[in-house]
């Protein structure tokens, strides 16, 4: 058995369980705005709409916190995919999901202090945190500032595209944590990346 | 009978031809003519311009600077003035003023003489709206003093059609209540101003109070729901709307109480948005989603979701076999 690492420091750690518990809360507020009905869809409006603008803000001081984090630990780095040979990596790590964990071969790119997260993730999480969850941020803010909206876009109200990019991202960020979520079980045992995401340590053990 | 009427038709045709290659004009068309009161070189309407612009001449703001005779009361006089602009487009600018105000204004001077009730002329429409206004609580509160001209002003009602956006609609309707409800003046005139409530601590349980001041009518809460014309019966406090999803939701009611002046705007309704009428001036949430992303977002997530439960059953399958052939 390979020694026990210390992986993820607090800090991350951290900020990833604030982050989700924002981000459930804001898929079930977001979802009884959007698919508000009398009666209530999830949550009362009113209650709903006050949660998600709170929640909305506190995510936009979380995002600050895990950019600026970033920097100054370096982690940044961690979610960088190197370019170099990168398509070749995220093809062998493709084929291990596809193929090679059916058969019982090891995960190729195991988390290490260097390198905690495979080249699919590095990608995935790079277009997720730079991309969407700021374009996410951004159509919220406008949402809630609506003064800096244009009054009018392809003569349809301003808010519109703002709203249908707020609702795009929201989806790919839904589909996100089921992904996120499923694939959390994919590590040495069910719960060991869970653990991992919770202590800090990556403890190896013998495959099952 | 036949050779006199053969008689009289070629008479009639002899003298129609004279007139048309002199320009006489038949008297008889001349007198269709009076009556057609759309026909912006018609004599009527250029008879009532004339008569309107002979009132205008006082009661304006340039009037009231230059004044066409002396020895006017000219300090009455300058609260006296009309909106000329707003009245030539409003819905009375082609009425004359002395079709609501009476002969006895005609010459100067003059004093406020009996005026018209919009009833008068508001036969057909007007069948609604009166029993509608004498149920609302401000005639009831006030049945004497309480009439339509504390809402109206005769001169300057636009065509709520003609608006053409929620704003501008919105703009004018609220107009009207604010006229008393935001300002201490006119209300003085029915309670203690002091005891007039701010509006923005009434409704301080609606959030974005900005925005939904600029695309919501008091009357939206404020009257019960009726298709078409907006009703005129002003319910007291404890029954105005107040339960959000009423508008926020698919079957808003904004749909209802805007689907006379107001019409679908069929691009977007087409392209899935539903209540798109409201999509020219604002998206609302729970009101103007669309249908075919929410439907499109909804297989896209259960093809995913699925995708991952067969490959979570393949890896407990396959982990399974792999111990019974270690075994
Ligand atoms: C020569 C200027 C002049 C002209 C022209 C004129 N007015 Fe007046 N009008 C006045 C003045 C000044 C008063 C205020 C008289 C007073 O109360 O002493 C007045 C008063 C009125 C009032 C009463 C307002 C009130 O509430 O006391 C009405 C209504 C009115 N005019 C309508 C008209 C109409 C309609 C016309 C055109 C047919 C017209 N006026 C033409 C100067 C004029
Ligand atoms: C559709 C009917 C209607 C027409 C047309 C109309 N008025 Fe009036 N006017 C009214 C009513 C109603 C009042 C309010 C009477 C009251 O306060 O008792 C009024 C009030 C007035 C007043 C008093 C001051 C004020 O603003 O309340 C003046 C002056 C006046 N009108 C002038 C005119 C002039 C000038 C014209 C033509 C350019 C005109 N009106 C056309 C209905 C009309
Ligand atoms: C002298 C007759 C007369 C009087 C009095 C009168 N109106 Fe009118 N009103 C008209 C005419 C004519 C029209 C134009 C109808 C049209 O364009 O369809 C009109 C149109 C309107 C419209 C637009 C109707 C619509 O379908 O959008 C409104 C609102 C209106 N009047 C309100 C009033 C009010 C309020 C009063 C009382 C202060 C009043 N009217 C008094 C003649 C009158
Ligand atoms: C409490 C204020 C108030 C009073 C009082 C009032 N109205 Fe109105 N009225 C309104 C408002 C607000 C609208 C705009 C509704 C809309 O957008 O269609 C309106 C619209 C109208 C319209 C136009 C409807 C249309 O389809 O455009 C007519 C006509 C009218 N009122 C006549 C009257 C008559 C007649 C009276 C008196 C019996 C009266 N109003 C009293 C507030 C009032
Ligand atoms: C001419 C002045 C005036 C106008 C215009 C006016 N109001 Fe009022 N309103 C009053 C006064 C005065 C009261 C309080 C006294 C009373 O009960 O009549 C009142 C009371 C109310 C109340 C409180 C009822 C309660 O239960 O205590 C509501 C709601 C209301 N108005 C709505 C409206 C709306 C909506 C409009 C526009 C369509 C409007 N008002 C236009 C003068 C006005
Ligand atoms: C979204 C719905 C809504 C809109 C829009 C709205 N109101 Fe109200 N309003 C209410 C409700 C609900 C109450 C009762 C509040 C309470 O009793 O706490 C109320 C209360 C009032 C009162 C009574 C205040 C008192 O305590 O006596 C007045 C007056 C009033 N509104 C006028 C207006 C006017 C004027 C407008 C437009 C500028 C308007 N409202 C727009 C829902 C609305
Ligand atoms: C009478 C209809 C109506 C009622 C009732 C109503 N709203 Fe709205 N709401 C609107 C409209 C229309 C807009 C768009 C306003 C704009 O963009 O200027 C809006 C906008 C909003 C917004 C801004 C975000 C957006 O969609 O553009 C929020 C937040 C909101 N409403 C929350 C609420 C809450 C919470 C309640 C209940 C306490 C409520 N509303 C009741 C009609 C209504």
């Amino acid at each position: 058995m390979s020694p026990r690492v210390y992986i993820l420091a607090l800090w991350l750690r951290l900020w990833h369980w604030t982050n989700a518990f924002l981000i459930i809360i804001q898929t079930i507020t977001g979802l009884s705005l959007h698919f508000a009905r009398p009666g209530a869809f999830l949550m009362d409006f009113s209650l709903a709409r006050g949660l998600h603008y709170f929640c909305g803000a506190c995510l936009c001081v979380t995002y600050g916190v895990y950019v600026v984090g970033n920097i100054v630990s370096g982690n940044w780095h961690q979610i960088t995919p190197t370019l170099k040979g990168f398509l070749g990596r995220a093809a062998k790590q493709a084929r291990y999901y596809a193929y090679g964990m059916f058969k019982g071969e090891t995960d190729p790119f195991p988390p290490t202090p260097e390198q905690n997260l495979n080249p699919l993730e590095q990608i995935t999480f790079w277009i997720l945190m730079y991309l969407v969850v700021p374009v996410l941020l951004l159509t919220g803010l406008m949402f809630m500032f609506p003064q800096f909206t244009p009054d009018t876009l392809w003569g349809v109200d301003g808010l519109l595209p703002i709203a249908v990019a707020h609702y795009a991202m929201a989806f790919i960020i839904i589909c996100f944590m089921a992904l996120h979520v499923y694939f959390a079980t994919t590590g040495d045992t069910l719960f060991s990346m869970v653990k991992m995401m919770l202590t800090g340590w990556h403890e190896p053990e013998e495959h099952p | 009978m036949a050779r006199r009427f053969l008689k009289t038709a070629r008479a009639v045709v002899v003298v129609a031809i004279l007139m048309i290659v002199t320009g006489i004009p038949l008297p008889v068309l001349a007198q269709t003519d009076d009556f057609s009161i759309g026909g912006e070189n018609s004599n009527f309407a250029l008879k009532t311009k004339q008569e309107n612009a002979a009132c205008l001449s006082c009661h304006s703001e340039a009037g009231i600077k230059n004044p066409p005779q002396q020895g006017l009361d000219i300090a009455k006089l300058a609260t006296l003035g009309i909106d000329t602009g707003h009245f030539e487009s409003s819905v009375h600018g082609d009425s004359s003023c002395k079709e609501c105000h009476g002969e006895n204004v005609a010459a100067y001077p003059h004093t406020k003489g009996p005026v018209k009730g919009c009833p008068e002329c508001h036969k057909g429409s007007s069948s609604l709206i009166e029993p509608e206004f004498e149920k609302s609580l401000h005639h009831k509160n006030n049945p004497d003093t309480f009439t339509c001209d504390s809402c109206h002003d005769a001169h300057t009602i636009q065509k709520t059609k003609k608006l053409g956006t929620l704003s501008k609609i919105a703009a004018q309707d609220n107009d009207l209540c604010l006229s008393c409800h935001g300002k201490d003046s006119k209300y003085a005139k029915f309670r203690d101003p002091q005891l007039r409530p701010d509006m923005a601590m009434v409704h301080a349980w609606l959030p974005r109070l900005d925005l939904h001041w600029k695309l919501v009518r008091c009357i939206d809460c404020h009257t019960p729901e009726v298709e078409g014309a907006a009703s005129h019966d002003i319910l007291p406090k404890d029954k105005s709307q107040r339960h959000c999803v009423a508008c926020h939701s698919m079957d808003s009611s904004l749909r209802v109480r805007l689907s006379g002046v107001l019409i679908e705007n069929e691009g977007a309704k087409n392209a899935g948005f539903i209540n798109a009428f409201i999509l020219n001036d604002a998206y609302v949430v729970g009101a103007t989603r669309n249908t075919k992303l929410d439907k499109l977002g909804f297989i896209l997530f259960g093809l995913l979701v699925s995708s991952l439960a067969l490959h979570g059953v393949l890896r407990i399958i396959s982990s399974a076999w792999r111990k019974r052939r270690k075994r």
